[in-house]
């Protein structure tokens, strides 16, 4: 014990004890003039580039440069940085396979950031997830859904998959799937439609409501209605035309059918038996 | 049919005690605000009458709020606000302007006519004057204007009859008349199929029988161009002399300015034309 801190003890001369300072000096420097680039930038991009690209920016040029200020502090304390350098270069290897997927989320991260498909506050569907966006970091997107529940997405999933931004255009069309009695007039059936849409000062008047007959399925007539509104309007547009589909159906008799079935017992079979009961006859039990 | 003479048009201010209220009603729209110790309530819905359009503008003294009205809202204000008032502005938005029959004007013509609008109402306490909230009169219909869906601008709908006779305009209290010049410039006949109308630009003036109007509006298109410049004229038009300015633009415009104004759907499609 007492060797080792006799050796110290030589070491520690005044010499070493100055090189010492000035590599923290070094260090503290580093600090300073990275936060210092670090403001400038985020203030020069602030309004060329987007939030998200500004922040990343802002990212590498302060531990960029802290980076460098620590090499030549490393070497101030007479490191041999090519030793170094190449020490680095091996463990990178290493690290890189033993984090493949975070690297793959970071060049995804990137390309996203850069490819910008969204921004900061948009509605994205992902698969079954839908949400706004609240950050778009290196590694992950983070998603607050409808139900308030925060979902982190890895960017990986997003260049991979496909992504529906809902709020990138202005309007959006709104589809409602109606279904009619056979017996309607598809005719009568557009007129109402069409009247119910001008009359909702949600729906916009151009782009006019599309109108597809889109086919005779098992029970009902099959339409589709689709009327355009403002994208902020879009879940109340929905639910006031359905409301009022619905009304109007009713008073004007337009039976809006649900499934069923017809019993054919084929031709040459007798008719099914029916039997009428009565709460005062109960039915007698199965022998 | 308009306010009482006494008391001025519907929208000069009027001292409102404690417990008392005010109530417009301004064609289709019933408003009513009322002043309690320390707030403002306004309450308004549609008047339910079947003839949307009739011409009716009435501010009359109420003591209570009406029971059944489509909104309710409370306002935070100070004892010191006591007077309120109920100012004529524009929509927020363009307005589309839909002739109900397609105008064409051919090469180097021009046309002058006359579109009214539908005005908001502005409702402020005071004095300092605070704005409290905006009304429409008649919620009109929302609507798209530009070439594609991913690009454009949302306006309101406005369906118009475009008459160039004046007299023959319904005057209505609730609504703001802007006579609108559309020049074409062009080689080829222009069809005015949808008509864009940057109302926010235009100030709303009072004119004799307390109707209103807006600066005139100046429309030149140039050869082969959906958009045009547009220029606002600088006070009440002629036909409304002695004019006083009610409420300023929502938007300032100086000099010149280029709208896209035409629907580029029928953008030179004439009778007979080949372009």
């Amino acid at each position: 014990m007492s060797e080792l801190w006799e050796g110290l003890r030589q070491r520690l001369t005044p010499d070493t004890l100055v090189t010492a300072l000035q590599a923290a000096l070094l260090l503290v420097a580093g600090m300073v003039v990275a936060r210092l680039l670090g403001r400038a930038v985020a203030r020069l991009t602030a309004s060329r580039l987007e939030r998200q690209q500004s922040i990343l920016f802002r990212r590498a040029v302060v531990y960029g440069t802290f980076l460098l200020f620590l090499l030549a502090a490393l070497h101030q304390l007479g490191f041999n940085l090519g030793v170094l350098l190449g020490a680095a270069g091996v463990a990178s290897v290493a690290i890189g396979f033993a984090a493949q997927t975070s690297a793959s989320n970071l060049i995804s991260g990137l390309f996203l950031i850069g490819e910008r498909p969204f921004a900061i506050g948009d509605v994205i569907a992902v698969g079954g997830t839908t949400g706004e966006v609240l950050a778009i970091d290196l590694l992950s997107l983070k998603l607050r859904t409808f139900d308030n529940v925060f979902v982190r997405i890895p960017n990986e999933t997003l260049i991979k998959t496909e992504v529906r931004n809902l709020t990138r255009f202005p309007i959006r069309r709104v589809d409602l799937a109606i279904g009619v009695a056979y017996k309607e007039d598809v005719a009568r059936v557009r007129a109402i439609l069409d009247e119910l849409a001008d009359a909702n000062p949600l729906c916009l008047d151009e782009p006019k409501p599309q109108f597809f007959f889109q086919g005779f399925g098992d029970s009902a007539l099959l339409i589709q209605y689709s009327p355009w509104t403002a994208r902020e309007n879009y879940l109340e547009a929905k639910n006031s035309l359905q409301l009022e589909i619905k009304r109007r159906f009713d008073a004007e008799g337009i039976e809006i059918p649900f499934p069923h079935v017809s019993l054919y017992a084929g031709s040459e079979t007798a008719p099914l038996p029916v039997r009428v009961v009565t709460a005062a006859e109960p039915p007698a039990p199965e022998a | 049919m308009t306010s009482k003479p006494d008391s001025g048009p519907w929208w000069s201010e009027r001292e409102v005690a404690i417990g008392r209220g005010l109530r417009w009603t301004l064609g289709p729209l019933d408003l009513a605000v009322s002043r309690l110790e320390h707030e403002w309530q306004i309450a308004y819905g549609g008047t339910g009458d079947s003839d949307a359009d009739r011409d009716v503008a009435l501010a009359e003294p109420i003591s209570e709020l009406p029971e059944r009205a489509e909104v309710l809202e409370r306002y935070a204000a100070g004892g010191q606000r006591s007077v309120v008032r109920c100012l004529p502005a524009l929509a927020d938005r363009s307005v589309v302007v839909r002739p109900r029959v397609p105008i064409f004007i051919p090469p180097g013509e021009r046309i002058r006519f006359f579109v009214s609008s539908p005005i908001w109402l502005e409702i402020e306490v005071g004095i300092p004057w605070q704005a409290l909230r905006e009304v429409a009169v008649k919620r009109q219909s929302d609507t798209w204007f530009g070439s594609a869906t991913g690009d454009g601008e949302l306006a309101y709908t406005l369906r118009t009859h475009a008459r160039v006779d004046l007299g023959e305009i319904p005057l209505r209290h609730h609504r703001a008349i802007t006579p609108v010049t559309i020049e074409n410039e062009g080689e080829d006949t222009l069809a005015i199929d949808r008509l864009n109308l940057p109302v926010p630009f235009l100030s709303v003036y009072a004119a004799g029988g307390d109707y209103l109007w807006t600066q005139d509006v100046t429309m030149l298109r140039r050869e082969g161009q959906t958009m045009a410049s547009f220029e606002i004229g600088e006070e009440a038009p002629r036909e409304a002399p002695g004019a006083e300015r009610l409420t300023a633009p929502r938007r300032t415009a100086e000099g010149l300015q280029i709208v896209r104004a035409f629907a580029n759907l029928l953008q030179g499609l004439a009778p007979g034309g080949d372009g």
